[in-house]
């Protein structure tokens, strides 16, 4: 069940990707946006933001470009949502925001660039791990934790 | 740093997402993981620098008190967290107790920091079944995000220390008069010549004495000859007998009689271990004889010895020995005793009126009370030297650890043992300086010490026996400090 508050910004946000696929793909695209804002009301923002992701990857054919922008802009709405009922809500919002884009677009660029997805889904992974474990690992010297820290 | 559920649900998504890009090559599902990627990282660094606020604030203080401690007893621990600012992260502090503390229950003195709360405290108890130095931890404390996402542990904040000791006396005094005796073990002195290293003296050649011993110098010197005298060497023997009755329970936890003599009696067996001499142990409950160990010299008894000595507490009048022998002992001298007095009395009471010769003539038998001797032989201290000790042979030497409770006795056991032993060394636990409240009236704990004094110095007056004062060295120095303006203290013993 989902355990965020439901916040305007992710209602929106899933509204608006429910009424686009509708219009751009019709009874199929009616369909799939109910069933994603059936998961924005009740599965974590994580689940929707992933169907969310397979339903626009599934219609994407029949969706012209500019609409697939503001789809992923909706989809974006959904994901940083919630974090504004947690501290540093806006900061959050506009780094998770600009992260993802920038990262996403670095991605796909890349994919595009070389032809190859599978360069661009290792690069995706590396750059995840490294920061991931970069990040614990800085917590952990920092906090005095690690075996091998020098004063 | 720790991930929850909800961060690995997450990634798998994010996995899930990618190996659909890659399988149906299409780039869309691709940003999706990219999406979570970047949400998971962003979430990931904010939690890292609230933690790092957070430690950085977060003020802990834990204090035991008292930190010194006997077994058993409780000490309270007292745990404070303050943080200036709020947080966005929960904050909860564990203590850390060791884990030979017990009385704790975790959940019940948890703190924890939420929302504007600035200050916590929390005080419990914490009670030491084990002696030794402990060490109460840094406590833990628990950073949690609202996310869901992330966890750290960290200890900090200071360790504290306890020291718990075992239940003992922790300054004994023995000696006599009030004055410590250094030592009361080493080599002793057996007053007889014979072979040995130690040089006793020379003195003119008798017929008998061996060429061996013959001092070629001293016989040039004087122009008659002369030999060498050696101190004999023996070997010493043993026998710890060990008081436990009632009596001996006197005193505070973990400073009565028996705790004092206890560590003199251990003393001894240390000794005996650390020179390999044959040692015996008798102890002597209300009822009898409940420990009967022979002599011996190995370390499984040295072992034994010291364990039972350990585990000896005061008995009961209605505990029965659990030495066989002294058991039918008893249980003769009981039916005895329930069957001859009632019958003594009647027959008693029938002589008086009875005029005839026959009747005065038995009247003095049975009128007067029961005979010294026979009192004494009732006792079971008495009845354990003259049962196990009268039969001692060689160079032994018997200790016998009691209180004066049961003078009479003691000195009648003292007798008996003496003429089966090379020497009696007696230690007496004075009761007056055990029994609570025994001070408070210093003229009359200083009497009742006096008195206390004029029995040890009567049994050091036979000869052969030595006889020692224990107590806490606190007590007698108060006894003796108190009175010392107005009383003259007694004069020194032998």
């Amino acid at each position: 069940m989902r355990y965020e508050q439901p916040t305007r910004l992710d209602g929106v946000g899933a509204l608006l990707v429910a009424v686009l696929v509708t219009v751009t793909t019709g009874v199929p695209g009616l369909i799939a946006g109910t069933a994603v804002l059936i998961a924005w009301y009740t599965v974590p923002t994580l689940y929707t933001f992933a169907f969310g992701h397979l339903v626009v990857g599934a219609l994407a054919e029949n969706i012209a470009t500019p609409y697939l922008v503001v789809l992923e802009l909706g989809l974006l709405a959904i994901l940083v949502g919630p974090a504004l009922t947690l501290a540093a809500s806006r900061w959050r919002a506009i780094v998770t925001s600009v992260v993802a884009i920038v990262f996403g677009g670095g991605v796909l660029a890349l994919a595009r660039g070389n032809g190859h997805l599978w360069s661009a889904l290792g690069v995706v992974g590396l750059i995840f791990a490294i920061g991931s474990y970069g990040l614990h690992r800085y917590e952990h010297v920092a906090l005095g934790l690690s075996e091998n820290t020098y004063e | 740093m720790e991930v929850k559920q909800r961060y690995k649900s997450g990634v798998i998504l994010g996995c899930l997402l990618a190996c659909g890009a890659w399988l149906f090559n299409q780039p869309l599902l691709l940003i999706g993981a990219t999406g979570i990627a970047a949400s998971l990282l962003v979430h990931q660094y904010r939690f890292m620098r609230d933690v790092l606020t957070a430690t950085d604030k977060l003020t802990l203080t834990q204090s035991i008190t008292p930190s010194h401690v006997t077994t058993d007893k409780e000490t309270s621990v007292a745990l404070r967290a303050t943080l200036p600012e709020t947080t966005p992260l929960a904050v909860t502090v564990e203590p850390q107790p060791p884990v030979t503390a017990t009385g704790l229950d975790p959940d019940e003195h948890r703190l924890t920091l939420v929302d504007e709360k600035e200050t916590a405290t929390t005080t419990f108890s914490l009670r030491w079944p084990i002696a030794g130095k402990f060490e109460c931890s840094s406590p833990m404390v628990t950073l949690t995000d609202r996310a869901g996402l992330f966890r750290s542990q960290v200890s900090m904040g200071p360790s504290t220390t306890v020291t718990v000791v075992p239940r003992q006396p922790r300054t004994l005094h023995v000696g006599v008069s009030g004055t410590s005796t250094p030592t009361m073990f080493g080599e002793r002195r057996t007053g007889e010549c014979g072979v040995g290293l130690d040089p006793a003296e020379t003195r003119q050649y008798l017929p008998g004495d061996t060429l061996r011993q013959v001092d070629w110098k001293a016989t040039a010197r004087t122009g008659s000859p002369h030999v060498h005298e050696f101190h004999a060497e023996i070997d010493l023997s043993t026998a710890l007998v060990v008081d436990h009755r009632l009596s001996m329970a006197t005193g505070t936890t973990g400073e009565t009689k028996l705790d004092c003599l206890r560590q003199v009696a251990l003393t001894y067996a240390d000794h005996a271990q650390m020179k390999t001499e044959p040692l015996s142990l008798y102890t002597v409950g209300d009822n009898g004889v409940t420990t009967a160990l022979g002599m011996e010299s190995n370390t499984r008894h040295y072992t034994h010895v010291e364990t039972i000595l350990h585990d000896l507490d005061p008995t009961d009048n209605r505990e029965q020995p659990t030495d066989q022998t002294g058991a039918n002992q008893l249980r003769t001298r009981h039916e005895n005793h329930t069957r001859r007095l009632p019958d003594t009395r009647s027959m008693a009471a029938a002589l008086r009126t009875d005029a005839s010769s026959f009747g005065r003539t038995l009247l003095p038998y049975v009128a007067e009370p029961r005979g010294y001797v026979q009192q004494i032989q009732d006792d079971p201290l008495f009845e354990t030297v003259r049962t196990y000790l009268g039969g001692n042979s060689g160079s032994v030497i018997t200790v016998l650890l009691t209180d004066d409770t049961h003078r009479t006795e003691v000195r009648e056991a003292v007798r008996t043992v003496r003429r089966h032993s090379e020497h009696v060394l007696v230690f007496l636990t004075p009761t007056i300086l055990f029994e609570r409240g025994g001070l408070e009236t210093i003229e009359t704990a200083y009497d009742s010490y006096v008195e206390f004094e004029e029995f040890r110095r009567n049994l050091a007056y036979i000869d052969g026996v030595s006889a020692f004062e224990v107590a806490p060295a606190d007590r007698i120095e108060a006894v003796l400090a108190a009175t010392q303006q107005t009383s003259t203290a007694p004069a020194g013993g032998r």
